[in-house]
């Protein structure tokens, strides 16, 4: 095993383990507190990362012919994948716009997307020939299926740094929580990571490109669910010396 | 979502005690929430105290309006017997507060 190769699973297994621990953390946080904000986030955090890309990966959608692809696991992963997005966008919308009609029309756009664009996805691997390769019987979904997940990565990453900004100001007034300022900058450069690497997926997908093929696609995947790892570690999980250390700079 | 009730009772003390009509006074109050971080739907009792300390003397002086500072103290004094919603939604700050276990 190469340098390279032993760097992104170094990479892809911190974030699969940290999305998994923060997301059973929340559950039982939402469990003690009867709060919606918390499930969602766990359930979301669950369903995306440590569930939906081992299913996705032991499917081997994308690796080998329409045939070979197993299908019953690819039903699950797509499920999952659907319902991970539902619970973020569900998640940005209770807490940040609980009140505003637009956010709820547009949860309710996301979640109906991915619905749509991942039975497509289902759907053409089912009717495609056994012999055909299973990346390209379902090249334009794989393309489809990315806008939702943008659109709902692009939205939270705006509205947690823009509340980190109104944050600092009460801040500066005495009246913000220097930790809880700094969780909303963290989460929107979570959000923004998770934007870049999905960006950057969907940029080599349209060139035909598999992001597993590619030197690129390998370095931002790898250096993104890194930087994501380590960020939702410090949101969920910080340790004692993290928060006195932010504390110490407000 | 209507605005919080502590935002509607200091413009209308502010209406009644300057020469501002119902817009300025509105907008006035809600310039000086934006420039503390706070939102007009949103804002506490106790947070409205501290902006109408530090933020809305220099506000109100910069539309004219002469003895901003005793305007101010007022207002505090008024803000003090209006207790919190507790009905009041889950904050952003409040659920992320939560979710890092504090």
């Amino acid at each position: 095993m190469d340098g390279t190769t032993l760097f992104l699973i170094v990479c892809f297994t911190a974030f699969v383990l940290c999305s998994g621990v923060v997301g059973v953390r929340l559950l039982c946080l939402a469990r003690r507190t009867g709060e919606l904000p918390e499930r969602l986030m766990g359930l979301g955090l669950l369903c995306l990362v440590p569930i939906n890309l081992p299913l996705m990966a032991w499917s081997r959608m994308g690796r080998v012919d329409v045939g070979e692809v197993r299908i019953l696991v690819l039903a699950f992963a797509l499920v999952f994948l659907w319902l991970g997005i539902s619970c973020l966008v569900a998640f940005t919308w209770k807490t940040f716009r609980p009140d505003d009609g637009w956010a709820q029309i547009l949860t309710i756009l996301v979640c109906s997307v991915a619905a749509a664009t991942i039975t497509g996805m289902f759907v053409s691997v089912h009717s495609s020939p056994a012999e055909m390769p299973s990346f390209e019987a379902t090249q334009l979904w794989a393309r489809l299926v990315r806008l939702p997940m943008l659109v709902t990565y692009a939205w939270t990453g705006f509205e947690s740094l823009y509340h980190y900004r109104m944050a600092w100001r009460r801040l500066v007034l005495g009246l913000g929580d220097p930790v809880v300022t700094n969780r909303f900058l963290l989460w929107g450069l979570v959000s923004i990571d998770l934007l870049v690497v999905n960006a950057a997926s969907l940029l080599l997908h349209t060139q035909g490109v598999g992001v597993l093929a590619s030197p690129v696609g390998l370095l931002v995947t790898s250096i993104g669910g890194l930087v994501g790892a380590v960020f939702l570690f410090l949101i969920f999980l910080p340790p004692a010396a993290y928060i006195r250390l932010v504390r110490h700079q407000a | 979502m209507a605005d919080a009730p502590v935002f509607d009772s200091v413009c209308r003390h502010l209406e009644a005690r300057t020469s501002l009509d119902h817009l300025e006074t509105r907008g006035t109050v809600r310039l000086a929430l934006k420039v503390a971080g706070l939102d007009a739907r949103s804002v506490s009792p106790e947070h409205m105290k501290v902006v109408l300390e530090k933020v809305m003397p220099s506000e109100l002086a910069a539309r004219g309006i002469e003895d901003s500072e005793d305007i101010c103290r007022e207002l505090v004094s008024k803000v003090d017997r209006l207790a919190s919603d507790p009905d009041a939604p889950d904050s952003p700050d409040a659920v992320f507060a939560r979710l890092g276990g504090k």
